[in-house]
């Protein structure tokens, strides 16, 4: 006992030693966007939750302008009476004119620096100003914008047609020599904001877009998934609408080895239901579900190959082809992928199986 | 036989040898030994790993004939072999190397502290309480540490299944191409793995407060070999959750895996994982300064507890005169490549020297 009782006051020594932090005494920002003003000065855009009693999504918008992304931080601090910190962050925001200018990899050095902000943070690009985003109300009053656009991505991916996507998963793709990635887009229509298409980056430069009708087939070439909802026409004489869920989707890629004759066979698997018919015909006839999974396998291999086509002509590869390539050709550098890739013979191939056609007939 | 003067009543089961070599092994390296692996080696790191594995296998059969020919510590069998003078020598730099083992596992931990959690405060406290937590477990004798050691086992192997979250987040064709290093590549990965299989080498100290100690070599050979497996486990989700580039990128792979975990009630697991990771490292400074300050009570002939007060005061003094970033350099660079070589020479040399001496004797 004579023992442990210099260790035990020694504890107290600690009590006072690191600056506590508790959520009524510091501003907690939940959103950050990044806007591009004039000759590289940065506004920073921190939207920070108030807390009351009996009140519920309060929150306050405060911004500054700076010369580096990280800097703007204690610059906002500065117009505050309490200290914004980063902990809570849920989603960073940035324009498309600032990722054009700056560069997606710089802004997001400092986000992947520190050590408050999680790997799970979601990147959203911005058409137009994320001011205007920011200061969007939000249809939900019990939530904050911050939280709001967090969200409405996060369900996008889960339950829509948006692939995965977080600071990490970015990183991952982006980072690499001649890497291509992609983050969701978001803008703001009228007096909403709404997830549109994906940005799709070459290295640091956001290049090119992938348009919100595109975006089931790219989540499916990108990832597996559970979720997405796939629209088309059929090919007869009335030209009916098919509204497709998928249940289970994915693609795997089968390689040639071939150094003269490099090609790719992409086969797409769509395991789904009818979620809608827009014709009077019996669906628990097996024939017309054949049709129907005929015309839809068309339909999404011509979607497919035109967006193959796209990214060939850009030479990005969003889809992560490279990779998959490499795991065959062990000598592969990134110059002769460059070379390669965009004369390559990509194919697709695409299966769909209607499990199910709902309740009605 | 009482070897090097133990008390049979000191003495811990053989089985317990498992988690002390176990326990030391593991510590402040798998944090982070991915980046420099992926360095060199790349999708191929997991054979270095093995090989590494392999290598600790074959040291600890060295250690154990060491012993099975000299009973004791280090320490006689340095006396049997060299004599009084050089092999004091010899085991003084055994002493430093355990010295140096402590204190870097405990720096490496403090700067870790500072950049993910409290920046603001400085190492002296932090170095403060572990080291009086230190020199309370070790006033509790050798059966108290090989108790923290156990218990520390069991609470911190739950860390190993949140591995499994970031899977969700994994891209398995990672992995691939296999086989593109050359042997070369390897073996140079092995040698920067090397850091985290180091531990094992405490045998060295503790072998005389093992009961029947002889029975004990297979304990030791499992908790190495648990070890191997789990540092394969912890690359290869490592290699499939990042991409290369962002591995090297990276310097504490295994925290920033943690950080894309979330639970309801929780948002930042990071900061349970970095807290609980003192639990998994208390046992290893406490082994280490153990070894110590037992090394200069059997050379000098001192109460154990002047040594580890003396080891204390000189690495607190450290922590409150350098920074942590610049005793880390320094410290990595004498454990690796020196002290490991230190270990690769010297113990296989000293089997052969002890075996000549053996065989003449009997002759």
């Amino acid at each position: 006992m004579r023992k442990l009782l210099p260790a035990i006051l020694a504890l107290s020594l600690l009590c006072s030693c690191a600056q506590p932090r508790v959520v009524d005494e510091v501003n907690m920002s939940q959103a950050i966007g990044y806007d591009l003003i004039k000759d590289d000065m940065i506004e920073g855009i921190f939207v920070i939750p108030i807390f009351q009693q009996d009140t519920m999504g309060k929150y306050q918008i405060l911004s500054g302008k700076s010369t580096t992304a990280s800097d703007v931080q204690a610059v906002v601090s500065k117009k505050a009476d309490k200290p914004v910190l980063l902990g809570q962050t849920r989603i960073i925001l940035f324009s498309e004119e600032i990722v054009h200018k700056i560069g997606i990899t710089e802004l997001t050095d400092y986000l992947y620096r520190d050590p408050q902000l999680g790997n799970r943070i979601i990147l959203g690009i911005v058409e137009g100003k994320v001011k205007d985003v920011v200061n969007t109300k939000p249809p939900n009053s019990n939530v904050n914008i911050g939280i709001f656009l967090s969200d409405l991505i996060k369900q996008q991916n889960i339950t829509g047609n948006g692939p995965d996507t977080n600071l990490h998963l970015f990183l991952r793709h982006s980072l690499e020599s001649g890497g291509d990635s992609y983050l969701p887009i978001i803008i703001k229509r009228g007096n909403h904001v709404a997830v549109s298409g994906n940005a799709l980056f070459h290295e640091n430069k956001m290049v090119s877009k992938v348009k919100t009708g595109d975006m089931f087939v790219f989540k499916t070439l990108v990832q597996f998934h559970r979720r997405g909802i796939y629209k088309f026409k059929l090919k007869d004489k009335k030209k009916s609408y098919i509204v497709v869920e998928s249940i289970r989707s994915g693609s795997n890629y089968n390689i040639s080895g071939s150094e003269s004759q490099p090609s790719i066979t992409i086969n797409i698997k769509i395991n789904g239901q009818i979620k809608e018919s827009m014709r009077s015909d019996n669906l628990t006839n097996r024939e017309m579900v054949k049709k129907i999974e005929h015309d839809m396998e068309d339909d999404l291999t011509r979607q497919a190959n035109r967006l193959i086509a796209e990214f060939q002509k850009k030479n990005i590869d969003p889809i992560g082809l490279k990779e998959k390539y490499r795991a065959k050709n062990k000598k592969m550098t990134y110059e002769q992928w460059k070379k390669i890739y965009p004369t390559m013979d990509i194919k697709v191939k695409t299966k769909v199986n209607i499990i199910q056609t709902g309740v009605s007939e | 036989m009482n070897q090097a003067g133990v008390n049979e009543k000191y003495k811990v089961s053989p089985f317990y040898v498992f988690f002390l070599v176990h326990s030391m092994q593991t510590g402040i390296g798998v944090l982070s030994f991915q980046r420099v692996l992926a360095k060199s080696t790349g999708t191929d790191g997991w054979m270095s790993i093995l090989l590494a594995g392999l290598i600790v296998h074959i040291f600890i059969w060295i250690i154990y004939k060491i012993f099975s020919i000299v009973p004791g510590d280090i320490i006689t069998a340095n006396n049997q072999a060299f004599g009084k003078w050089i092999g004091n020598f010899f085991s003084l730099l055994f002493v430093f190397y355990f010295l140096i083992l402590g204190m870097t596992v405990m720096i490496s931990y403090i700067n870790i502290i500072h950049v993910w959690m409290f920046e603001e405060v400085g190492s002296w406290a932090f170095s403060l309480v572990f080291l009086i937590l230190i020199y309370y477990i070790n006033t509790g004798g050798f059966r108290t540490i090989t108790g923290i050691t156990f218990l520390s086992n069991i609470l911190t192997y739950w860390l190993l299944f949140v591995l499994f979250y970031a899977l969700k987040y994994s891209e398995f064709t990672n992995l691939l191409p296999m086989f593109t290093h050359s042997l070369l590549d390897i073996m140079k990965g092995t040698r920067e793995t090397s850091l985290t299989l180091i531990g094992f080498e405490l045998i060295l100290m503790f072998y005389p407060f093992i009961k029947d100690a002889e029975t004990s070599q297979k304990y030791a050979h499992a908790g190495a070999l648990m070890t191997t497996l789990i540092t394969v486990f912890v690359y290869v989700v490592s290699l499939v959750f990042y991409s290369q580039k962002q591995l090297v990128l990276n310097i504490w792979p295994t925290l920033t895996m943690t950080s894309i975990v979330e639970f309801p009630f929780i948002q930042r697991f990071e900061y349970i994982d970095i807290s609980w990771w003192a639990i998994v490292i208390i046992p290893n400074m406490t082994i280490s300064l153990w070894a110590a300050s037992r090394g200069i009570k059997r050379l000098f002939n001192v109460q154990q507890k002047y040594p580890l007060w003396g080891i204390s005061i000189f690495i607190l003094l450290i922590n409150i005169f350098v920074f942590d970033i610049d005793s880390i350099y320094v410290l990595n660079k004498i454990i690796n490549p020196y002290g490991v070589l230190f270990i690769v020479v010297y113990l296989p040399l000293l089997l052969v020297i002890i075996y000549i001496k053996k065989m003449r004797n009997r002759l």
